[in-house]
């Protein structure tokens, strides 16, 4: 009569908690996902094929809008590719290379400010996306005083940036640079002690080195798993390898 | 470092008449292999020359060759830090094996390599269509298919 | 749909202002993000630009309890169906604001993938170009959505039984 059977769930495609469109069709035994089966294309918009109709330099604002919440580092990806094909990458300025990395990094933080609040959002924990997106807007300032636009500048193009960057952009950088050590303070005194998120994340979807070299992850999630890599220190562009950083590394790979 | 030459040499070795040719392009090393053979060049590579993790599996579609797709392997190394390229060619209509079972990562680019180009991989524990819906007609990147699409007769439900 | 079937019809036409005015001021909106516009709309939500000071702030997961729907980014062929089958789950009355180029018409990705602006399968309020527009639009577009509201008839919805008249 009893027999026990787990739950099939159907989540989303457009769920709040998808941030953009996925549907994962989902298997539960109580609180635990047993199996998932997802379905993507919900935003295939047809890039490559469109990019195959354009030259090099239209095709362009298309790769600011594959990741938008990275649109420069995008750019870039694309821009020394396409140096690369053209075999022009020695006559790229060397300012234009520092104006990369600078712009590259801000938006590092800011996409990073953005997964880290809507996750926290997500499960539970609502004031760091206030916090967090209120920093986030600083350096779109930022950006926008030298792109001239919020979300998707298109500003490293092939060949160097689309413009040189003014004294206010140095001013604001600046002065966002020295404040931010302490924000990342307030952060974390947000969450390292909320138990909710805590219990969410501790231990929860663990991932071993090997798993993530089946299934060609790497990224943070490599590193979480306890591998001192990263594409900046292995394979330099952008002369990266005359910057000084460490490598965080993580032991056993969970969401935590 | 791992020479490209003793890479060609070890395969050449193990897996007969697999090797086509080589090259190298703008410091990527490519090397061209028989689409039949690709299941043993992959675990070759894997076992024998530590490539751990395939980055990237696509195929480029070459309307007016005799062979018109080319599969794409994106080798890396984590211990020697360097990348390989492995290139297969493929007639319209040929099936090429799955290489699930060397490297998990290639289930979901295999899909999508059959859903967007058409190529069938053989032994494929799960060969759906990725982006685009089920019963979806033609497929988007072959270059002969229209940029704006065709009509088609059945939707996404 | 509501109150106004309820009324004599003679009340109903002073009421309409009253209800015009609650409406307009408290817009619950859908969290419908599809693409990069969805961002600029959570930035539209947080402390910078405070969507709370016009009444949209309590964004609702559920159409069932949603007044408006901001169709934030590209509408592809395969969300298509969804987008359509959640306006028809929202109930009257309700609004909609195509937020961005591409649910506007299509944006610069006119391929086989996208549906050529969003009002090719449900009827659209505002129009809010930009790609993506800035978080300062969505606002200009709820207050511009409020004026409609704000000036909206009971007889003005095509959806409404006509009330007997005396």
């Amino acid at each position: 009569m009893s027999e026990k059977r787990n739950m099939i769930v159907n989540f989303g495609p457009s769920h709040p908690a998808t941030h953009g469109v996925l549907r994962v069709i989902l298997e539960l035994d109580g609180e635990t996902v047993v199996d998932a089966i997802p379905h993507m294309g919900h935003l295939h918009r047809g890039l490559e094929k469109l990019a195959e109709h354009k030259t090099y330099h239209q095709a362009l604002p298309l790769t600011d809008r594959m990741d938008y919440t990275g649109a420069l580092i995008n750019n870039l990806g694309y821009s020394l590719a396409v140096e690369k094909l053209l075999d022009i990458e020695d006559a790229i300025p060397e300012r234009a290379t520092v104006l990369r990395v600078l712009l590259c990094e801000l938006q590092r933080i800011a996409a990073h400010l953005l997964w880290f609040s809507t996750h926290a959002l997500d499960i539970g924990a609502m004031t760091v996306f206030f916090y967090a997106f209120r920093d986030r807007e600083t350096i779109h300032d930022i950006l926008e005083q030298a792109t001239g636009a919020r979300l998707t500048p298109s500003f490293i193009r092939p060949g160097g940036v689309a413009a040189d960057i003014n004294d206010k952009f140095i001013e604001k950088a600046r002065a966002f640079v020295k404040s931010f050590p302490a924000l990342m303070d307030e952060y974390e005194l947000l969450l390292n002690k909320n138990k909710i998120w805590l219990k969410r994340t501790q231990n929860i979807g663990m991932m071993s080195a090997e798993e993530c070299k089946q299934y060609a992850v790497t990224g943070p999630v490599l590193r979480a798993a306890g591998i001192k890599w990263d594409l900046r220190k292995a394979q330099p562009y952008c002369d990266y390898d005359s910057y000084d950083f460490e490598i965080p590394t993580g032991t056993i790979g969970d969401v935590w | 470092m791992v020479q490209l030459s003793q890479i060609l040499e070890g395969l050449k070795g193990s897996v007969e008449g697999a090797v086509l040719s080589s090259e190298t392009f703008r410091g990527q090393d490519v090397i061209r292999v028989e689409a039949s053979a690709i299941v043993d060049v992959m675990t070759y590579l894997r076992d024998n020359c530590s490539f751990d993790m395939l980055t990237d599996l696509t195929a480029v579609d070459y309307l007016g060759r005799e062979k018109r797709f080319e599969m794409v392997y994106i080798l890396y190394s984590f211990e020697h830090n360097r990348r390989l390229h492995v290139k297969a060619t493929l007639a319209d209509g040929e099936k090429i094996a799955t290489i699930e079972g060397v490297w998990k990562a290639a289930n979901w680019l295999e899909r999508e390599v059959y859903d967007l180009l058409g190529i069938h991989f053989e032994g494929h524990s799960d060969l759906r269509r990725i982006l685009l819906w089920d019963g979806y007609e033609g497929h988007p990147l072959r270059k002969d298919f229209p940029l704006k699409g065709i009509p088609q007769k059945t939707t996404y439900r | 749909m509501g109150i106004e079937q309820k009324l004599p019809p003679v009340l109903a036409t002073n009421l309409e202002k009253v209800v015009g005015l609650c409406r307009a001021n408290s817009i619950w909106p859908m969290t419908f993000g599809l693409a990069c516009c969805a961002l600029e709309m959570m930035v539209a939500s947080s402390s910078d630009y405070d969507i709370a000071r016009f009444g949209a702030e309590a964004f609702r997961p559920s159409p069932r309890q949603a007044d408006m729907m901001i169709v934030a980014g590209t509408v592809t062929k395969k969300m298509a169906p969804m987008v359509e089958r959640i306006y028809n789950q929202i109930s009257d009355p309700k609004w909609v604001i195509a937020y961005g180029s591409c649910a506007c018409s299509g944006g610069i990705f006119n391929t086989y993938g996208t549906v050529q602006g969003v009002d090719e399968i449900i009827p659209v309020d505002v129009y809010v170009p930009g790609c993506p527009p800035r978080p300062e639009a969505l606002l200009a577009a709820i207050m511009k959505l409020q004026k409609k509201i704000k000036s909206e008839k009971f007889s003005d919805r095509p959806d409404l039984p006509k009330v007997a008249a005396g």
